[in-house]
C-alpha cells in the first residue's frame, strides 16, 4: 500500500506502531487521515505520527503523542498560544529534535534515518531566529541554500545558479542581490532568509513564525510568497503562525495546539471559531465569515473561571 | 541569438565568479602584508654578531649562488640527505661567500620560521573563531596552549632525556588537551559556549600544574628554557624548524582553504547549518582538528606565541569581510607580516633599549602589541564576541 493510496483504510489501533508505510491511526474524530487521504499521487506526503517530544531540561514531554499529516500542494498552519508546542512540533518534524516516541516520515521514509544532506534536499526549515555575518552579500547567503546539493569539493553548477536566481526572484529580493546582509532591515533580512530556504528547492518547506516581528508590509510580502508557492508548486508547506488571523487567511488546513496537544484541526472555517478562541487562546472574540477567511475581532481576555463560564 | 550571447558570456561569467572573491581589498591586504614581511625580514637579516654592512646583507639574500642553484635550495628545504637522494648529487656543495653563508644558514631561516608560525597561528585562530562563532576565540582558547605548555615543562623537568622530541611532545600535548576539552564539553553534542568554558577550565588546571612544576626544576637553565617555550621564542631556530613546520603548514592551510565554505555555513549558526544538511558536530570536530594541526605546527617550532591567532583574523576580517576563503588567504599573508615584524622587535629590543646583547621571546612582543589592541576592540565595539 502506498502513501498516496486514496482508498480509506479500515481504522485500527496499535499504540506501539510507528511504521511509516501505514496510514496514521484514526484516534479520534480530530485525527489526521482526513487531511492526508486526498493527496495527489505525485506530491510528497509528509507526516508526523504519535510524536512524543521533550527537552532534556524538563521531565514532562512538550508534545505528547501527536500526529499530523501535511498534504502536498497545501499550506498547513500550526497555531496556538505561547508554549503550546507548535514550534517544538515543527522542529521535531524537521529532525532538529529527536522525538522520544513516534516517527516523522517523508514520502514513506523516516527522517531520523535519513542522511542529513538527503533530508535537506527534501525538507527545508526556516528557523525563528537567524544569524548571518554582516558582511555577507544577499546573493552569497542565498547560495548557501544550495549546500545540500553540493559535494565537499563542488563549485556552484549552472543548475545551482538557476535555483538561486529562481529563489531570489520568488522572494522578490532581486534588487537587494549585491547588498550586504548587515545593511538590510529586519523585514528584508527575513525575505532573504526565505530565499535561502527556497534555494534548497525542497518538496517540503517548514517555516517557523516567518511573519513575527515584521512590519505589515513585510508580513504581507511573506504571505504573498507562501501564496505563490501554493498556487504554482506542489510543495508541502507547514508554517507556524503566531497570528491566527494570518493562519485563517493563508492556510488550507489549520491545526490548533494547546499544552502540547492538538485541540482542533481542519479548514480555517472549521477551526477558527468563537468556541476554539475561548478554549485554546483564552479570549472572547467575534468571528465573521469573509472572502479572506474567517475574520477575528478580539474582544477581551478570558480569565480562568470566566473562560469556564463562557464555555459551559 | 540569445544562445550565442549566453555561450559567449558563459566562460567569462564563470571566470569572474571564480576570481570574484579576489578583489581590491584582499589584494591590497596581501600586497601590503607582503611588503611589510619583506621589509621586516630585511631588517632582521641585517643584524647579528657577525658584522657586515646592510648592503652586504641584502645582497647576500639575493645571491644567485644560492637562488639559482637548486642543490643549495633543496639542501635548505629538504635537508642534506634528502637533497642528495632527490638530485643524485654526491659531491661537495659549491662554496658560498661568508656573508651569504651566514645570512642563509643563520639569519634567513628565522624569518621563514616566523612567517610559517604567523601564517599557521592566524589560520588556526580564524578556524576556531568560526567553530566557536566567537571573535575572541584563538588557537589557545580550547586548551591547546596549556596542554602544550604542561607537556613541555613535564619533559624539561621530569624527562629531560626526551628533550630532543620536544616539538612533537608539545604538539601532542596541545592535541591531547583539545580532546579533553571536547570530551568535557560534550553532552549529547557540544556548543560553542560549552567548548570555550571547558577550554578555560582545562587551561586553569593545566596552568596551575605548570606553575607547580617550576618548583621542581633543578637549574635556572631549565626554567629559562621552559619560559622560552611557554612564551614563544624564535631564538636559535634553523632550517631544521622550517623543515619541521613546512609540510604541516601546507597541509593545514590547504585543508582550511578547502573547508572555507563549511566554515562559512557554520557562521550561519548551528541550527541553520544543520537544517542545510551539515553534520554540525562532525564538521566542527574535523575543522577544529585542522585548527589544532596548524597550531601544533607552530608550537612545535616556536613554542606558544600568544595573541597572533586572535589579532590577525580580526584585522583581516575588518578589511576583507567574513567570507572564509578571503579570510584564510588574508591570514596567510597578514600572519607572517605581524610575526616577522614582532620578531624584529624581539631581536632588537634589548640592544636598542638597554644596550645589552640579549633577546626577548617574540611572544612577549606579540603580547605587548596584542593586549592594547584587545583593549581598543573592547572600547570600540559595543558587542564584542559575536561574529
Amino acid at each position: 500500500m502506498s502513501q498516496s493510496d486514496t482508498t480509506p483504510t479500515p481504522p485500527y489501533r496499535d499504540d506501539e506502531h510507528t511504521d511509516c508505510d501505514e496510514t496514521p491511526d484514526a484516534q479520534s474524530a480530530l485525527a489526521a487521515p482526513a487531511i492526508g487521504t486526498e493527496a495527489e499521487p505525485d506530491g510528497t506526503p509528509f507526516e508526523a505520527e504519535d510524536l512524543v517530544v521533550g527537552y532534556p531540561t524538563s521531565e514532562e514531554p512538550v508534545l505528547d503523542g501527536e500526529s499530523l499529516v501535511a498534504a502536498p500542494g497545501e499550506v498547513t498552519a500550526l497555531v496556538g498560544p505561547n508554549g503550546s508546542g507548535k514550534s517544538t512540533l515543527l522542529k521535531a518534524m524537521a529532525d532538529q529534535l529527536a522525538p522520544e516516541g513516534g516517527a516523522v516520515c517523508i514520502d514513506g521514509s523516516e527522517v531520523a534515518d535519513m542522511d542529513a544532506k538527503d533530508l535537506a534536499r527534501r525538507l527545508g526549515l526556516l528557523s525563528q531566529e537567524n544569524v548571518a555575518p554582516d558582511t555577507i552579500t544577499v546573493e552569497k547567503l542565498v547560495e548557501h541554500g544550495r549546500y545540500p546539493h553540493r559535494g565537499f569539493f563542488d563549485g556552484l553548477t549552472d543548475e545551482d545558479r538557476a535555483a538561486v536566481d529562481r529563489a531570489i526572484d520568488l522572494a522578490g529580493v532581486d534588487h537587494l542581490r549585491s547588498r550586504d546582509v548587515g545593511s538590510l532591515s529586519g523585514g528584508q533580512k527575513q525575505l532573504v532568509w526565505i530565499a535561502m530556504v527556497l534555494a534548497q528547492e525542497t518538496d517540503v518547506l517548514l517555516l517557523d513564525e516567518p511573519t513575527t516581528f515584521l512590519d505589515m508590509h513585510h508580513q504581507l510580502e511573506v504571505m504573498e510568497i507562501i501564496e505563490t508557492l501554493r498556487a504554482e508548486s506542489d510543495k508541502t508547506v507547514v508554517v507556524v503562525l503566531h497570528d491566527l488571523q494570518q493562519a485563517a487567511r493563508l492556510a488550507d488546513r489549520v491545526v490548533a495546539l494547546q499544552d502540547g496537544g492538538v485541540r482542533g484541526r481542519g479548514s480555517p472555517e472549521e477551526v477558527v471559531t468563537e468556541e476554539l478562541l475561548a478554549d485554546v487562546f483564552g479570549i472572547e472574540a467575534e468571528v465573521t465569515r469573509t472572502d479572506l477567511g474567517p475574520q477575528i475581532t478580539p474582544l477581551r481576555p478570558l480569565h480562568d473561571d470566566a473562560g469556564a463560564d463562557a464555555h459551559h | 541569438m540569445t544562445e550565442n550571447v549566453a555561450s559567449e558570456g558563459g566562460p567569462e561569467a564563470t571566470d569572474s565568479a571564480r576570481f570574484g572573491w579576489l578583489d581590491r581589498s584582499l589584494l591590497g591586504l596581501c600586497l601590503g602584508s607582503l611588503a611589510l614581511t619583506v621589509a621586516a625580514g630585511l631588517v632582521q637579516v641585517s643584524f647579528g654578531s657577525y658584522s657586515m654592512s646592510v648592503a652586504q646583507a641584502w645582497r647576500s639574500v639575493v645571491d644567485p649562488a644560492v637562488l639559482l642553484d637548486h642543490r643549495w635550495v633543496l639542501n635548505f628545504l629538504l635537508g642534506e640527505g634528502l637533497m642528495r637522494t632527490v638530485t643524485g648529487f654526491g659531491g661537495e656543495l659549491p662554496d658560498l661567500a661568508t656573508p651569504t653563508l651566514i645570512v642563509w644558514t643563520i639569519r634567513l631561516p628565522r624569518v621563514f620560521v616566523a612567517g610559517l608560525v604567523g601564517a599557521n597561528l592566524a589560520v588556526s585562530g580564524a578556524i576556531f573563531q568560526a567553530v566557536t562563532r566567537n571573535e575572541l576565540a584563538s588557537p589557545f582558547v580550547l586548551g591547546v596552549s596549556s596542554g602544550a605548555g604542561l607537556l613541555i615543562l613535564l619533559t624539561l623537568v621530569v624527562f629531560p632525556m626526551l628533550a630532543a622530541a620536544l616539538p612533537i611532545i608539545a604538539a601532542l600535548g596541545g592535541m591531547a588537551a583539545f580532546v579533553i576539552v571536547y570530551v568535557i564539553a560534550w553532552k549529547g553534542g557540544t556548543s560553542p559556549v560549552r567548548l570555550v568554558l571547558a577550554g578555560v577550565i582545562v587551561g586553569t588546571v593545566f596552568q596551575s600544574l605548570q606553575t607547580g612544576l617550576f618548583f621542581f626544576a633543578d637549574s635556572i637553565g631549565v626554567v629559562q628554557s621552559a619560559i622560552a617555550w611557554t612564551t614563544g621564542s624564535l631564538t636559535g631556530v634553523d632550517w631544521e624548524q622550517v623543515r619541521t613546520a613546512l609540510p604541516w603548514s601546507i597541509l593545514a592551510i590547504g585543508l582550511s582553504l578547502v573547508g572555507a565554505r563549511q566554515l562559512n555555513v557554520l557562521l550561519l549558526g548551528e541550527r541553520t547549518a544543520s537544517s542545510l544538511g551539515m553534520n554540525v558536530e562532525r564538521m566542527r570536530f574535523a575543522l577544529s582538528a585542522v585548527g589544532v594541526l596548524a597550531a601544533a605546527a607552530s608550537i612545535a617550532v616556536a613554542g606558544i606565541v600568544g595573541f597572533v591567532g586572535l589579532i590577525v583574523p580580526h584585522v583581516v576580517r575588518n578589511i576583507v569581510g567574513s567570507d572564509y576563503r578571503r579570510l584564510v588567504v588574508g591570514c596567510v599573508f597578514a600572519g607572517p607580516a605581524l610575526l616577522v615584524a614582532a620578531d624584529v622587535g624581539a631581536r632588537l629590543a634589548i640592544p636598542v633599549l638597554a644596550g645589552g646583547s640579549g633577546q626577548l621571546p617574540v611572544g612577549i612582543v606579540t603580547g605587548l602589541v596584542g593586549g592594547p589592541y584587545f583593549l581598543y576592540l573592547m572600547r570600540k565595539q559595543e558587542q564584542l564576541g559575536a561574529i
